[in-house]
């Protein structure tokens, strides 16, 4: 509940920043809440984005007198797009955790890395994207 | 041992994250809408305006500028009517304009002579242009 | 296009980057899955380096209207890329153009196709103004990443200012013979009608009003004034000016300027302009609508621009000032250099009149306690002025912009003809 009114305060406040934080927030509650977290995540993970996509398109339409016909429309699509091949991923990702052994150094490291290259990557295209 | 091991795994992968997030670069755009309107005072009001609290803090001031500037208007004002105050006799002169204003126009007032003495106050200064106003 | 990264990727970046993280100090997977898809989004997103090709074109429905009256325009929109893009448009006018519906405004154009929007444009304010170009800001489908680029043409409006209908105009003390072709004709031969009076030994049959003449019973001939013109020389001050927001006294005294010089060449004067300011500017005197336009054009082109320079008389060369014209000043009188010329050019024996665009609509008091003084001292100051200039014999119509200007005139020609007979007797 509080994650959700953070959410809206964030549009209405015009913050992208803040929408990320709110979705970050109720990302956390949710999975506190949950019992079988593992099995939902992908679902929880698709719906989030879908919200914040929903939320930062409510922001950058503001303000905006006149809108075309599709522009909602498609982007809303998109979304919906990523969150249906995110929450799949998700859900590989879940399969292939519950079969995965226990916690050990190597995997925490194989974590970090796997964390590395990704944030890494995301760098590497947006500055690359930027130029 | 191994709890070191994750913990140091764990925080090098924070700051590298963190490092990666600092990386990416982030515009701001820029706000662009329409300047508030501004207000000009025209160079004659903003000099006016200067006049009036200089001439209240000092009695030099009052003489030196203010004083030429109000005996004009008085003279315009009474030429139109076709009289001059230097041919009027003093006490019609003091009738007409009041004490105030005619103790600071009156022709032959002297420099004033203590420099530092306040000038013309604000009450005072209304008053004269309220018989200006009225002449 | 510029490219640019959209500020959210930061923020989703570090979003993805703290699940990652309590994912790998908690043991907890769930919360690497549930950022998972962002991480998707934004490398999705960032991957796509396409960038968009957007032309433009803008067209007007009028070129030219007159000072609160609006023109049509269209805006064309043409994506030659492959993909479709959504557009935000921000149309870049001059100042005190107004359109509607107003910006910014979001678009939607097609691969290979073209869109147009329908736009009104309201005109505020007189000026050499400009529509165009656009200011364009496109989004990648995820919109992570935005491409501003600043397409299509800028297209010129010309806005004519407001003027006021005058039936009365200033005389002018002096009139010169007809330049050209009549002036034997000019001896008390014209078309203008002046009075009807009993004939006299000499009066001309052809002069006879046979109208009158059967009314009253005896002989009437009508008079006419000699067909003679005058020169006027319209002297725009602009020096300095008040302005509040976006009105100021140099908009009131265009519109005023423009009001007299298309009355003075509809009677068939000619009329010369001369920019008065920081700026000097003159256009030498001719007769009939072309002047009207090239007038109007030449206002158009004004503004106050500031500078310490001083100007004299003489700087305005001799073919501009005839001798016998009638030189009008438009001023606000704000500045000692327009007050210096005005009373250079009466010492001369100049034929002057000033139309004194009064300041204050534009200047309320200050806050300070003293500036409602000033004020009102300012005003007593300002009278004082006026009475100068009158003593001199310089009529002086202070003139309100949202009073009439004709009214205004006829006091100054009622003072004109009262020194006229003064200076006679």
């Amino acid at each position: 509940m509080v994650a959700a009114i953070s959410i809206l305060l964030a549009v209405a406040a015009g913050s992208e920043s803040a929408v990320q934080v709110s979705i970050a927030l109720l990302a956390l509650l949710i999975l506190m809440r949950h019992g079988d977290r593992l099995a939902l995540a992908p679902v929880y993970a698709g719906g989030l984005l879908i919200v914040s996509e929903l939320a930062q398109q409510a922001i950058e339409l503001r303000g905006v007198r006149s809108v075309a016909a599709w522009v909602v429309g498609a982007r809303v699509a998109r979304a919906l797009a990523v969150a249906a091949f995110g929450a799949a991923v998700g859900a590989a990702a879940t399969l292939a955790v519950r079969v995965a052994p226990g916690r050990s150094v190597a995997f925490t490291a194989l974590g970090a890395a796997a964390l590395l290259m990704a944030l890494g990557a995301i760098t590497w295209l947006a500055r690359r994207q930027a130029r | 041992m191994r709890l070191l091991a994750e913990i140091a795994l764990v925080v090098v992968a924070a700051a590298g994250a963190v490092l990666c997030v600092a990386l990416v670069p982030a515009v701001k755009w820029p706000a662009a809408r329409r300047p508030a309107p501004r207000r000009t005072t025209p160079e004659q009001l903003a000099k006016l305006e200067r006049l009036v609290s200089s001439a209240e803090a000092s009695s030099l001031q009052a003489h030196a500028y203010l004083r030429p500037l109000l005996a004009e208007i008085v003279a315009r004002r009474l030429a139109a009517r076709g009289r001059r105050l230097e041919s009027m006799p003093p006490e019609r002169a003091r009738a007409l304009l009041g004490d105030g204003l005619w103790e600071l126009v009156r022709p032959g007032r002297p420099f004033p002579v203590d420099r530092h003495a306040p000038g013309v106050s604000q009450p005072e200064l209304e008053a004269m242009l309220d018989r200006l106003e009225a002449l | 296009m510029t490219r640019a990264v959209a500020p959210r990727v930061r923020g989703l970046t570090a979003l993805c980057g703290a699940g990652l993280i309590a994912a790998l100090a908690s043991g907890q997977a769930e919360l690497a899955i549930i950022v998972l898809p962002f991480a998707l989004l934004v490398a999705l997103g960032l991957a796509d380096r396409r960038e968009p090709r957007l032309s433009a074109t803008i067209e007007l429905e009028r070129e030219r209207v007159l000072e609160g009256a609006a023109t049509g325009a269209i805006l064309a929109f043409r994506n030659d890329g492959d993909r479709d893009v959504t557009v935000e448009l921000e149309l870049l006018t001059t100042r005190r153009l107004e359109v509607q519906p107003a910006s910014p405004l979001v678009l939607r154009v097609g691969a290979g196709a073209r869109e147009q929007l329908e736009l009104s444009v309201f005109a505020e304010r007189w000026g050499a103004h400009s529509v165009g170009p656009v200011q364009a800001r496109a989004r990648d489908p995820f919109g992570l990443v935005i491409w501003t680029a600043t397409i299509g043409p800028s297209v010129s409006l010309r806005v004519f200012p407001r003027e006021q209908r005058l039936r009365e105009l200033i005389d002018p003390a002096r009139t010169q013979p007809f330049l050209g072709t009549h002036v034997a004709r000019a001896k008390g031969e014209g078309i203008e009608f002046a009075d009807v009076r009993p004939f006299m030994t000499g009066d001309r049959v052809r002069r006879i009003n046979w109208r009158v003449t059967a009314r009253r019973g005896t002989l009437h001939v009508t008079e006419r004034h000699p067909e003679q013109a005058s020169d006027v020389v319209l002297l725009v001050d602009t020096f300095a000016e008040a302005r509040t927001g976006e009105a100021g006294t140099l908009d009131d005294a265009v519109r005023a300027t423009t009001s007299l010089a298309k009355a003075f060449l509809a009677r068939r004067d000619r009329v010369a302009l001369v920019d008065f300011g920081g700026t000097l500017s003159w256009l030498e005197p001719a007769f009939g609508t072309t002047q009207l336009y090239r007038v109007i054009d030449a206002l158009l082109a004004s503004e106050i621009a500031f500078s310490y320079a001083w100007r004299a008389v003489d700087s305005i060369p001799r073919r501009v000032l005839p001798p016998a014209a009638l030189i009008v000043a438009v001023t606000p009188l704000l500045d000692d250099r327009s007050l210096a010329l005005l009373l250079d050019l009466r010492r001369r024996g100049r034929d002057l009149t000033v139309v004194e665009v009064s300041p204050l609509g534009h200047v309320a008091p200050g806050p300070r306690s003293g500036d409602e003084l000033a004020h009102r001292l300012w005003r007593l100051q300002r009278d004082a002025l006026r009475l100068r200039l009158q003593s001199l014999g310089i009529g002086v119509a202070p003139w309100s912009p949202d009073g009439e200007l004709a009214p205004v005139l006829e006091g100054v020609n009622q003072f004109r003809r009262s020194t006229r007979h003064a200076a006679r007797a």
